[in-house]
């Protein structure tokens, strides 16, 4: 079990948090016009690597924030803990 | 005569309380303080149970949680099964019984396969497999390779809970450097959690230590002053057993069996590890047999329970640390007929030894002899020469010391092989842990000491902190150099003889040799082959042999060759304290403001989706279940209902981007809903499949609310956040859920209108003013209330949404009213019935993950217009495939009175395994006086009026393919 850093309520229990997936791009804007295989690109192809990956996790029994974890797959070791949308 | 083996005086148990018990029917006496193990032993009880595939006669061969041969079970109400009997103390009246024993130890069908072993080499179980003989072997094997029964009694008395710790510093282990860790840390101030599997923490050493005087009153130091620290938890009877990420350890407390059983979950910022070390066995020819033990077992029950077992005994071993175990045999004044050593330099350690013992060093062990009792040994020179038979009746045996690294495995930390102490030790760390004492490879008394004090200052300084010095006095004892001479194998045998490296799991020396032969030539791929280190036990005494073995036949070094990876958990824990407690107290129902009132008028409740306890039926005296249903979709269709529809899923989506956002999550277009008006769409996953259905609302410009289905909220929550934050960032949107803020009491049926006319409000209820699809914020009876006229039932329907705290007596006045009307409360079940009539999509029936909305024929909720909304593009795209599609469709029976039970399979005419489709849903229609169902079906929709064969449990059953709507298809009621 994880001990997650939130940026906002510091560091708190896994048990506090929802696993919502690995990190992808932003959703493209033009949907309608994108090719099939960069659709299928951003729809199947997420990074799922041996190591250091970054995913979206929801503070949903603490601040409600959408945080963004890079983790390395490893050894379970959190690097960095950032809100999701702070770009 | 009771007892036969127990000493006269000595070790910790107490004599004048005689405990009994039974072993396999038999009464048997120890006394307090022994454990099952050691009261058998001291009664003579040599043949304790078979072993797990050859049946062979097995002994206890150690006195801890290594035990590989002995398992037991215990009976009774506090029944648990397949632990070690090295571990369970005794009580009176327990009753045990030694598991592999069919009927029992001493005769035993399974002999039989001694018989037949050649047929059951390595692999057999995957070479059996493939071929038909299998159905041949399959009951026999399950009969005899069955490892305990299940629990005689149903539910465990025991209590399992869980329990959180924080700390700065974990120590884990209560030998000397341990304690000395332990008392170290405490000195800091900071909390420290100190965990040890033994009854009484301190002192517990696993090498062989000359105790004296010194020792013993240092000790008694160190315990005193660590027990009078308040920032120290002592958790005794706790084994370490699981080492997760970020320094999180898992532990077991118990009391002993039947008794609480607790798993802590302690984390700690720095992490040190003393766990010991276990002594490995030698591997000869029948080094199984009853009457041969480790000599650390052998050890501990002349110390600690004075047992010595046999009369005649002889030690055999490799290295130098069998001298204690020599010395305090001859003290407690039993006869030692011959040491066996393998080193030829190992005379001159037994010099001072008293007595005329025949040493008989640079020899081997050939083979043991007996078979229930061990009888004897045959040794010879290493180097070869005349053998000499030895007779004896105890054998112990110690192949050196392996530092317990199955802690160290799970943390991540890497190891080597030391060729001075012939085992594998703990090289780097990837978590924030250290090792210290014999773990650590420092196997001196001594060494120990200095090594943790070394090691704890360090970390103490490195984290910044201070800690005073440790004063450690001179101790009086000879501190002999460890020395071994590996030894992996010993002896040829007789072409039948057995070599077993792994005890437990009857892993033979021939087995490892064959395995490596077919080319697993990884020890992981040998692991597997064979099961070696696969048991109970996990291979605490046989895995380092088990590498030394395969370093001998294939020549690669003990690092290249390795070691089989420990697992989780370290030793067994029982499934109770792994289970997440259930229950009230850990996972709460929701309930609405009315369960007061449900209970009092008859419901029925249980829990239906997202953790709302809520009425499934209401009866009346003497109906049944059946009877209610039908009464309360009657009164729906016919009169006048109300039913509690307040676990709805609510949202608030409000902003100057609400509308956009909202165009992207659902199916249908959200700008040109109007004011006060709302339009029934779906939300799919970016895949393309239906995730939820549900109504969203217009309240105000920038401002709208969703009304969704009850079971999915939590996943939905998740689903618009997820979208909001990650891809819409940038949008002024701002989403809230309000599930709990409204609750609501729906009133429906023909008489809907009428009746809630006759209450005061300022919203008019009129069909022109108030359409279907429309929401009405106002005051009804005196109390805010926002009012929809939505519908799950089919029919006239307002939904009068209140506070919470208002719903009680908005629901009281409502039925007080309505009693004109013969209102009825209705439940779940009645609502289920009624939504099938009409065709209603339900999550989890007809959504099963697979199925888009044209699937559904709800082709016409997806805007015809709308360039992009989350699914579209995936949904498309799963379309441009031509193969048939599973749509919802209507089933009727030629019989009124046929069910198609939910989940029954569509089969194909011409091929009854040809699955074509399933019911998802199968209703008595009072209504209508018939079952009917609702299908997913192949190509469904153009099939209308097919004969279809529903493949139920007795049979093909012929039904009919029909719209998916049995009640007022054409919608009037409901928009009435
Ligand atoms: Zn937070």
């Amino acid at each position: 079990m994880l001990i997650i850093d939130c940026p906002f309520c510091g560091p708190r229990d896994e048990r506090e948090f929802e696993y919502c997936g690995p990190y992808r791009e932003r959703r493209p804007d033009n949907m309608d016009n994108l090719s099939e295989s960069d659709f299928i690109d951003y729809l199947l192809v997420p990074e799922n690597p041996e190591g250091v990956g970054q995913e979206f996790w929801w503070h949903k029994r603490g601040c409600g924030e959408w945080l963004l974890v890079v983790r390395d797959t490893r050894t379970h070791q959190i690097l960095s803990t950032v809100e999701a949308d702070a770009e | 005569m009771p007892n036969k083996y127990r000493l006269a005086t000595g070790g910790t148990i107490d004599r004048k309380v005689p405990i009994k018990f039974t072993f396999n029917g038999k009464t048997i006496e120890g006394c307090l303080g022994d454990t099952v193990a050691s009261a058998l032993l001291s009664n003579g009880i040599n043949t304790t149970g078979r072993s797990f595939k050859y049946h062979r006669p097995r002994g206890i061969v150690s006195a801890g949680l290594e035990e590989a041969g002995t398992f037991i079970e215990v009976m009774g109400r506090k029944g648990t099964s397949a632990v070690p009997a090295t571990i369970v103390p005794i009580e009176e009246g327990l009753r045990i019984k030694s598991i592999n024993c069919w009927p029992n130890p001493n005769i035993d069908f399974g002999q039989v396969l001694q018989m037949i072993s050649p047929l059951i080499p390595s692999g057999f179980y995957y070479k059996t497999f493939f071929k038909p003989q299998w159905k041949i072997f399959e009951p026999f094997i399950r009969k005899i390779a069955g490892l305990a029964d299940i629990p005689e009694s149903e539910i465990s008395p025991t209590t399992y809970d869980s329990r959180d710790a924080h700390c700065e510093f974990l120590v884990i282990g209560g030998g000397i450097a341990g304690l000395v860790a332990a008392l170290m840390t405490a000195r800091t101030g900071k909390r420290v959690v100190f965990v040890d599997n033994h009854m009484e923490p301190f002192g517990n050493w696993s090498l062989p230590v000359n105790e004296n005087a010194s020792i013993r009153q240092w000790v008694r130091t160190l315990k005193d002053e660590l027990n009078g620290y308040s920032n120290v938890r002592i958790l005794t009877k706790t084994m370490a057993w699981g080492y997760r990420e970020q320094n999180l350890v898992l532990a077991h407390e118990t009391n002993g069996i039947g008794q609480s059983e607790l798993v802590w979950r302690i984390r700690s910022s720095n992490v040190i590890m003393s766990t010991g070390c276990t002594e490995r066995g030698l591997v000869f020819p029948h080094n199984d047999r009853p009457g041969i033990m480790l000599a650390s077992g052998l050890l501990n029950y002349c110390n600690n329970y004075a047992v010595i077992p046999g009369d005649r005994v002889i030690l055999y071993t490799n290295n130098n640390s069998i001298k204690v175990l020599a010395k305090t045999i001859l003290e407690k004044g039993k006869e030692i007929v011959a040491i066996v050593d393998t080193r030829e330099e190992g005379l001159s350690d037994y010099s001072n030894l008293p007595g005329n013992i025949n040493i008989y060093s640079g020899h081997q062990v050939n083979k043991a002899s007996g078979w229930n009792r061990l009888r004897g040994v045959i040794a010879s020179p290493v180097m070869g020469g005349k053998s000499v038979t030895l007779r004896c009746d105890l054998l112990a045996v110690s192949g050196g010391w392996n530092p317990n690294l199955q802690l160290w495995f799970q943390s991540g930390g890497s190891f080597s092989y030391d060729n001075e102490l012939a085992t594998f030790v703990p090289a780097n760390s990837v978590q924030d842990v250290i090792t210290v004492g014999s773990l650590a490879g420092k196997f001196g008394f001594v060494e120990k000491i200095n090594d943790a004090v070394q090691k704890i200052s360090d970390l103490i300084t490195t984290v910044g902190l201070s800690t005073e010095l440790l004063q450690i006095p001179e101790f009086d004892i000879p501190e002999d150099e460890y020395s071994i001479n590996p030894y992996w194998e010993s002896g040829s045998g007789d072409a039948g003889s057995k070599s077993f490296v792994d005890l437990l799991n009857d892993v033979t020396l021939a087995d490892i040799k064959l395995a490596l032969r077919e080319g697993y030539d990884d020890i992981e791929l040998v692991k597997r082959y064979t099961t070696l280190g696969m048991g109970l036990d996990q291979g605490k005494t046989g895995n380092v042999n088990a590498s030394g073995i395969i370093s001998n036949i294939t020549g690669k070094t003990l690092d290249e060759v390795g070691l089989i990876k420990y697992r989780s958990p370290v030793s067994p824990v029982s499934f109770g304290v792994l289970g997440k407690p259930e229950g009230d107290i850990v996972k709460p129902y929701k309930t609405t403001p009315i369960t007061k009132w449900n209970r009092e008028n008859g419901a029925v409740l249980y829990e239906a989706g997202a953790n709302w306890r809520r009425p499934g039926y209401y009866l009346l005296r003497n109906e049944s279940m059946m009877d209610a249903i039908n009464r309360e979709t009657l009164a729906v269709r016919t009169g006048l209902a109300i039913y509690d529809g307040s676990p709805l899923a609510t949202f608030e989506v409000k902003g100057k981007d609400a509308a956009r956002f909202l165009e992207l999550m659902f199916t249908i277009p959200i700008q040109d809903i109007h004011m006060g008006m709302g339009r029934y769409g779906l939300m799919l996953t970016e895949e393309g499949f239906i995730l939820d259905d549900g109504v969203c609302f217009t309240m105000a410009e920038n401002w709208y609310q969703l009304s969704l289905s009850t079971g999915n909220v939590d996943l939905v929550h998740q689903h618009l956040e997820k979208h909001l934050k990650c891809d819409f960032a940038h949008m002024d949107v701002s989403l809230t859920n309000l599930t709990l803020q409204w609750m609501n009491a729906t009133v429906c049926g023909p008489e809907a209108r009428t009746f809630l006319q006759e209450f005061d409000t300022d919203i008019d209820l009129s069909s022109e003013a108030f359409p279907f699809m429309a929401i009405r914020d106002g005051e009804f009876n005196g109390i805010p209330a926002r009012i929809a006229r939505v519908s799950f039932t089919g029919e006239l329907s307002f939904e009068i949404n209140v506070r919470p705290r208002d719903l009680e007596q908005l629901w009281g006045i409502l039925v007080k009213r309505g009693n004109n009307y013969g209102i009825t409360p209705i439940g779940s079940e009645t609502n289920h019935v009624l939504r099938v009539e009409k065709g209603f999509i339900s999550l989890g029936h007809e959504v099963d993950g697979k199925i888009d909305p044209i699937d559904l024929g709800l082709g016409w909720v997806i805007g015809k217009g709308k360039k992009d909304f989350i699914g579209k593009r995936a949904m498309e795209l799963n379309r441009t495939s031509k193969l048939p599609r599973k749509e919802l469709v209507g089933l009727v029976s030629r019989y009124p009175n046929i069910q198609f039970a939910e989940g029954t399979p569509l089969v194909a005419s011409e091929d009854h395994l040809f699955v074509e489709g399933h019911v998802t849903a199968s209703v008595w229609s009072e209504i209508n006086q018939q079952y009917v169902a609702l299908a997913l079906l192949d190509d469904g929709r153009s099939r209308m009026g097919e004969k279809v064969n529903v493949r139920n449990l007795n049979g093909i059953e012929p039904a009919e393919v029909a719209k998916p709507c049995f009640y007022d298809p054409e919608g009037t009621k409901l928009r009435s």
